[in-house]
């Protein structure tokens, strides 16, 4: 049922094969409705929609905290993890891989952006699309010697001192904008 | 013509009159723009003015007095800061001099080029059209006075455009606007009062009692960072190199610093060796009005580009910044 919601979601499902499996989502039937939500979730992240994104990991986290503990069994790695997936009820497995694919792809975003900057890059970033360069660029705190680099470079530019010692700087105020 | 009549001795006034009508001739055969913007750069650094100078970036306001004085070979000309912490800056000629109250220091700075609001376009404006296309704006009216505008729309997105205008009378540069490729104004300098000439000397002193002051002087010193392995194999495009010295900063003996600019705009690469760094370094992007800085770490050091351009132009600058050991 899940591959024919994705088809839904994907818009490559059928007039009348969509209107069935619409009513089928309306039914409330767990599953699809579940899968649904999940690859709509999926989709609204993926395009960057982040209005949906509230509450996300919450959301991630809240499903996988329900999923049953098991105990560990002693096989391979791998047969342990089908063993493990096998066990879990037929209602969790599509949430589980859909949340499990959401996260890494999130994941995957964040470190894909990241890495094309600085792999040392702080905690409190945001990355920004640039002019002048195809990368993105990792904005950050500006260093504590910002007033002395303003300063040794001012004499060089067409403005003047007018970002000396008076002023502190905090970058990651919309458009740079500087703290009084 | 001119030449066989100069040739033909009919006296100094003869000469004199060739002289200025072979000027005549050059100056009319200059595309307009760069004739006005040639006066409006003579005005701004040659004549004595004092002026009321408001600095706008986003909703973000900055009010400074401004005295200039040109007295023979010597100019002085002193900012005072209306808004935040009180401070001022003196220059006399190259030696800058900013008073600092709040940490009772004077920061001592050398610059053989010194060029700040209204003095920011440089002497070679014919360079300024390798990069830029120079037209003339709209007439405007800015304090009082009658002005017209000339823009400088950059022909790369790597530099931010200008626009600058002119007081039709004395040419004094009265606005500067940092505009981004979309013609939004990423910053702008305006006179919101203006006073030209009778500026005296008593009027360019410091206000503060710097008695007891500690002076920290930033001491530059020539340098080579070629031969201490650092290359940037591929500054940006239209920039050249015009600077190249280590520097005190605070808690760094030897800062290096080069300079590029393509006669406008300008970007220092500053080279910081970690081992002097007392605190965690965070590499990325810093916006500050139409500067932007980005750092990075090479080699141990600091590399920290700072320039009044589009952030991707700072970056792009900083990756090419490369080291290695030599013998």
């Amino acid at each position: 049922m899940s591959e024919e919601v994705s088809a839904l979601v994907d818009d490559e499902a059928g007039k009348a094969e969509a209107r069935k499996l619409l009513d089928a989502v309306l039914d409330a039937e767990t599953e699809a409705r579940e899968a649904w939500r999940l690859y709509h979730l999926i989709s609204d992240t993926a395009c960057g929609n982040h209005s949906l994104s509230k509450g996300f990991t919450e959301r991630v986290h809240r499903m996988l905290q329900d999923v049953p503990v098991l105990r560990p069994v002693p096989l391979s790695r791998s047969a342990a993890a089908a063993a493990w997936i096998r066990q879990i009820p037929p209602t969790y497995v599509y949430p589980i891989a859909a949340s499990i694919a959401g996260i890494a792809f999130v994941a995957w975003l964040a470190a894909g952006t990241h890495d094309s900057i600085d792999a040392r890059a702080p905690t409190a970033t945001q990355s920004v699309a640039v002019r002048g360069s195809d990368a993105a660029v990792t904005r950050v705190e500006p260093p504590s010697t910002v007033n002395e680099y303003m300063l040794a470079h001012q004499g060089f530019s067409p403005r003047n001192g007018f970002f000396t010692s008076g002023s502190r700087t905090v970058a990651d105020e919309p458009q740079g904008q500087v703290e009084k | 013509m001119i030449w066989t009549r100069c040739r033909g001795g009919e006296g100094l006034r003869t000469a004199l009159a060739c002289m200025l009508l072979s000027y005549a001739c050059v100056v009319q055969s200059e595309p307009e723009p760069l004739k006005w913007l040639k006066r409006i750069q003579f005005a701004s650094q040659k004549l004595s003015y004092s002026g009321t100078v408001v600095y706008q970036q986003g909703d973000r306001t900055e009010t400074s007095r401004i005295t200039h004085l040109v007295d023979g070979h010597e100019e002085i000309e002193k900012i005072e800061f209306m808004d935040g912490m009180p401070r001022e800056i003196l220059r006399t000629n190259d030696l800058i001099r900013c008073y600092l109250p709040e940490s009772r220091s004077i920061r001592l700075e050398r610059r053989s080029d010194q060029r700040s609001f209204p003095a920011i376009l440089p002497k070679n404006l014919e360079k300024l059209a390798e990069n830029y296309e120079i037209a003339l704006g709209e007439s405007r009216r800015i304090a009082g006075f009658n002005c017209r505008e000339v823009i400088l729309k950059p022909k790369d997105d790597l530099r931010y455009g200008y626009r600058i205008c002119g007081d039709l009378h004395t040419a004094m540069l009265l606005r500067a606007r940092t505009v981004d490729s979309r013609g939004a104004t990423v910053e702008q300098f305006t006179f919101a009062q203006l006073r030209v000439g009778s500026v005296e000397r008593d009027q360019t002193r410091t206000s503060f009692s710097a008695h007891g002051w500690s002076i920290e002087d930033s001491l530059l010193t020539p340098a080579n960072f070629a031969e201490a392995g650092w290359s940037m194999p591929s500054a940006l495009p239209g920039f050249a190199k015009v600077l190249e010295v280590r520097r005190r900063f605070h808690d760094s003996p030897g800062v290096g610093q080069v300079v590029y600019s393509d006669g406008i705009a300008a970007v220092s690469v500053f080279l910081e060796p970690l081992q002097n760094r007392r605190e965690p370094v965070r590499t990325g992007l810093t916006s500050i009005g139409a500067s932007n800085l980005y750092t990075r770490h090479v080699a141990n050091h600091l590399v920290t580009v700072v320039g009044e351009m589009p952030p991707g132009s700072v970056a792009r600058m900083a990756e090419t910044v490369r080291y290695s050991q030599t013998r």
